[in-house]
């Protein structure tokens, strides 16, 4: 998978992801998303929208990061979900958790 | 009864493949998108089980999944030949989760058919998963 960060205007940092989301993945995102959740960053959002598949261990990576940025009372939104992906937040009840949005513009707007 | 063998090791980088694999046989077999996400899905769940658990994350040990193509269904049987895990013990996550922990049963449970476990194979696990076939529309 490839894993891209930038940092965006008003201190916004985008996760940009590449590839499957699965048990052999998940934990390098883990490691990834851990250096910047450790930074006190205050608004994450991640770009989903060249993730076709995502698993239990992909989604668990993404509850971890929930429960963290939620600690602190600061920002997460998930973008661009595809089909399959948006499939299993939902059945996890998980779209109701998690603000999706449709697009960066909307997930910009979401955290502004 | 048409029946194929993938055979893979307890690698997770393997995952990947036996999806792409999977993946194939179940466009031939005429599967919806939507089905073929839930098969990838629960195969993949039940894969990633296999290595974690039966094998306890060592890699290098054989896992097989034997993909049966029958008239109205499809079955995936998952074997393994580590430590015997009995799933039906395992308890159901909380949803929404707060934690990742039991995800992967739940969603194996929830998107396919039946998810059955062969009691009687002397070593190792067997997990059967079966999807039945999309009506095709009249």
């Amino acid at each position: 998978m490839k894993i891209q960060i930038k940092t965006q205007e008003a201190g916004i940092h985008c996760v940009d992801l590449e590839g499957d989301l699965d048990f052999h993945t998940s934990p390098e995102l883990r490691r990834q998303l851990t250096k910047i959740v450790d930074t006190e960053v205050r608004k994450i959002i991640v770009d989903l929208g060249k993730v076709p598949y995502i698993d239990s261990s992909g989604l668990a990576t993404f509850i971890e990061l929930f429960q963290k940025m939620r600690q602190g009372r600061r920002q997460l939104v998930l973008f661009s979900l595809m089909p399959a992906v948006r499939s299993v937040f939902e059945i996890a009840k998980l779209d109701s958790v998690f603000q999706l949005a449709r697009n960066e513009l909307e997930a910009m707007s979401f955290v502004s | 009864m048409v029946a194929k063998t993938l055979l893979l090791t307890s690698d997770a980088a393997q995952l990947k493949s036996l999806r792409s694999q999977l993946k194939l046989l179940l466009r031939n077999a005429g599967f919806t998108a939507k089905s073929q996400e839930s098969i990838l899905l629960a195969v993949g769940e039940g894969v990633t089980n296999a290595i974690r658990h039966s094998y306890g994350g060592e890699s290098g040990h054989e896992i097989r999944v034997v993909v049966e193509d029958l008239k109205d269904r499809m079955v995936f049987r998952i074997k393994d030949g580590g430590r015997k895990i009995d799933l039906t013990q395992l308890r159901m996550p909380q949803l929404p989760p707060e934690r990742g922990g039991g995800l992967g049963i739940y969603f194996m449970k929830t998107v396919v058919d039946k998810m059955e476990y062969n009691i009687h194979r002397p070593r190792g696990n067997e997990l059967i998963l079966t999807k039945y076939k999309d009506k095709k529309a009249a």
